[in-house]
């Protein structure tokens, strides 16, 4: 059957931690670079309202998934050096295992092993086999992974760009397929290949007898620790989400044919959102915004968004 | 003869100054209260005395080479920051087809202290125009689909007291014998509202000219002015897009015109200001192209200035021999 629902969310680990700790996870994420004049802005005060309205971002999105009564629930993210290393870096690739675990901790920001836990998903083999089978038909040469071996970080296993997102919106006993697409190892993905994987996503899917949801988890606008980190490009971002708010998923496809600090970093998991949104709209659905934050402190435009195909 | 050479340059006030001090004071003018990268104080005393001469030198090459060329006319690409225009009436396209008019070189002023009126009578010099060829270029891109506005008379409205905009004004002394005309064509550089030209609009305008001017008998260089990243005073004033500049002079020295597209085909607080004077250069680039496919620009230099808010460019594409020459599907123009 049809999709059932498409959702995406961006990812900081600030999204997924108390607010107290905002100022310090802040401070790891800009390392030393010098700060943009709206980053002033955000007040402690306005930094409490930040919060509320994540909680109540996610609290919606969590609460329309369980409507959505979903049997299996497709996660694109973006690997950053945990699961896949040097010795191979997939362009798209999706696990096909029961299950996949990964530690929630961050060291990045000065977190220890003991500060979280190893966070463990069950994972939809069937729904995965068919998807990786039938991607490579539709001609996308993509990476099938039949058991979790994660060379990049053996002791730490999927990010939290994965498991965050799980944890938060997915209920505990639905299975997840993780998808991944390389947003971070160069040579990327090119962005025009997101709205046809995108489309080829919607199409195989609807095959199967099971309720799927997709989520993108990423993006959007930043470079958390890296140059431009703490700069969050809210003219992208605009961009961004009225393309995607208009079904307009495809024009996005461009942003990587050339180079700039801005499309770097972060910016780079945006491919993530255009596979998504182009994937709904191919059901007729365009995106609608629960919010949207200019969210400095977590150095990512934050984002969050469903898609809800017409019924009948 | 007709487009035979390309040039495309950066113009910022501050690379025609000859003083540290001059320097400092548009840094500060521009950059003050706006947070600066750690590259910013790199750029001190000694380095900047290195890059006075360098930056000359970047220009007289560029000049000895148009100087080779020998061209009867310049068409200067460039664009408008609320110079001639106001919020009243801004094209996307224009053309000048009036006759010679006037434009001033006053960046030397921030070298002194006080600084004289920026718009003093001695910094005034006249512009030649080819009208001629001005009415050919403008008709031309009107019969080809494109919407350009017809400016016959030079009547700024911003900055009455400055004559024609600073893209020409800043460097055509640096590059050109002033006693040849130009062309005067305005694309929008500045970011919308409304929607402005895209890099696969810039390219498609380049390659209508070079087919009008393929009827000329003249020998025409092409001249895109400004860029490369900049947005002095915006929110990233004085943060200079590495990747970006170099992957755009990259475009230029592989003949990879068509790349280009992927120019303003989204929008950025990257890709606002003065970076948007990188369509400029892009119309050049169609230009050359359409006259000869895959033509190489040489790279003269490339600084990136952050003093000057500026990642500072400069570029040509060297005189095409006529037997290269192809435009369109027709057939290769014969040699002499």
């Amino acid at each position: 059957m049809p999709l059932v629902l498409g959702m995406g969310v961006s990812h900081s680990p600030t999204l997924y931690r108390p607010r107290e700790r905002w100022p310090d996870i802040y401070k790891a994420l800009i390392k030393d670079v010098p700060q943009p004049n709206r980053a002033g802005e955000e007040t402690p005060e306005q930094l409490d309202g930040f919060n509320t309205r994540i909680q109540a971002a996610f609290d919606a999105l969590r609460s329309r998934l369980a409507d959505a009564r979903p049997d299996a629930v497709v996660v694109l993210s973006a690997d950053k050096g945990r699961v896949f290393s040097a010795t191979q870096t997939p362009q798209i690739s999706v696990y096909v295992g029961d299950e996949i675990w990964g530690t929630t901790h961050y060291s990045y920001i000065g977190e220890e092993p003991a500060d979280g836990e190893t966070a463990t998903l069950a994972c939809h083999a069937a729904v995965s086999a068919w998807l990786v089978d039938e991607l490579v038909e539709e001609g996308f040469d993509a990476n099938v992974n039949r058991f979790f071996k994660p060379l990049g970080a053996p002791e730490d296993g999927a990010g939290q760009e994965l498991t965050d997102p799980v944890r938060r919106i997915v209920a505990h006993d639905v299975p997840i397929v993780p998808v991944w697409i390389n947003a971070h190892r160069k040579p990327t993905i090119g962005g025009r290949r997101m709205p046809s994987l995108g489309r080829a996503l919607a199409k195989v899917l609807d095959e199967r007898e099971e309720r799927i949801a997709v989520i993108a988890s990423g993006g959007l606008s930043g470079d958390p620790q890296g140059y431009l980190a703490g700069w969050v490009d809210e003219r992208l971002d605009d961009w961004i989400t009225s393309r995607l708010r208009r079904g307009k998923s495809e024009q996005l496809g461009s942003m990587w044919d050339l180079d700039s600090d801005t499309v770097r970093g972060a910016t780079g998991e945006v491919r993530l959102w255009i596979a998504l949104g182009s994937a709904m709209e191919s059901l007729g659905a365009k995106a609608k915004f629960v919010d949207y934050i200019r969210f400095h402190h977590a150095t990512v435009g934050t984002a969050f968004a469903y898609w809800e195909p017409p019924q009948g | 003869m007709p487009i035979r050479m390309g040039i495309c340059t950066s113009h910022a006030p501050s690379l025609f100054f000859s003083t540290y001090d001059g320097w400092q004071r548009m840094h500060h003018r521009l950059n003050d209260g706006h947070p600066q990268p750690p590259e910013t104080e790199l750029e001190n005393e000694e380095l900047i005395a290195q890059r006075v001469p360098q930056i000359r030198q970047n220009f007289a090459t560029i000049k000895e080479e148009v100087a080779k060329f020998k061209p009867d006319a310049i068409v200067a690409v460039i664009g408008d920051q609320r110079e001639m225009f106001d919020g009243s009436n801004i094209p996307n396209l224009a053309v000048y087809v009036g006759p010679d008019t006037w434009t001033m070189h006053n960046t030397g002023l921030m070298d002194e202290d006080p600084m004289p009126s920026p718009y003093d009578e001695k910094f005034r010099y006249p512009v030649k125009v080819d009208q001629e060829l001005s009415s050919a270029i403008l008709n031309g891109l009107v019969e080809d689909g494109f919407d350009a506005a017809i400016i016959e008379e030079m009547n700024a409205q911003s900055q009455p007291e400055r004559g024609m905009p600073h893209g020409w004004g800043n460097p055509a002394p640096y590059l050109f014998d002033l006693d040849v005309p130009m062309v005067l064509v305005l694309v929008n550089v500045d970011d919308g509202p409304p929607v402005i030209l895209n890099g696969e609009r810039c390219l498609a305008i380049g390659r209508s000219i070079a087919r009008i001017l393929e009827k000329s008998d003249k020998r025409i260089a092409i001249y895109g002015s400004g860029g490369m990243s900049h947005d002095p005073r915006g929110p990233r004033s004085g943060w200079v897009d590495e990747p970006l500049d170099n992957w755009f002079l990259d475009q230029l020295e592989s003949g990879n015109a068509d790349a280009l597209k992927a120019m303003f085909s989204f929008r950025s607080e990257n890709f606002v200001g003065g970076t948007g004077e990188l369509r400029c250069w892009t119309v050049v680039a169609g230009a050359i192209d359409e006259v000869s496919k895959g033509h190489k620009a040489q790279r003269v230099d490339y600084i990136p200035a952050r003093k000057v808010t500026t990642g500072a460019g400069w570029a040509y594409w060297p005189a095409i021999e006529e037997q290269r020459v192809t435009i369109r599907d027709e057939a290769v123009v014969a040699a002499g």
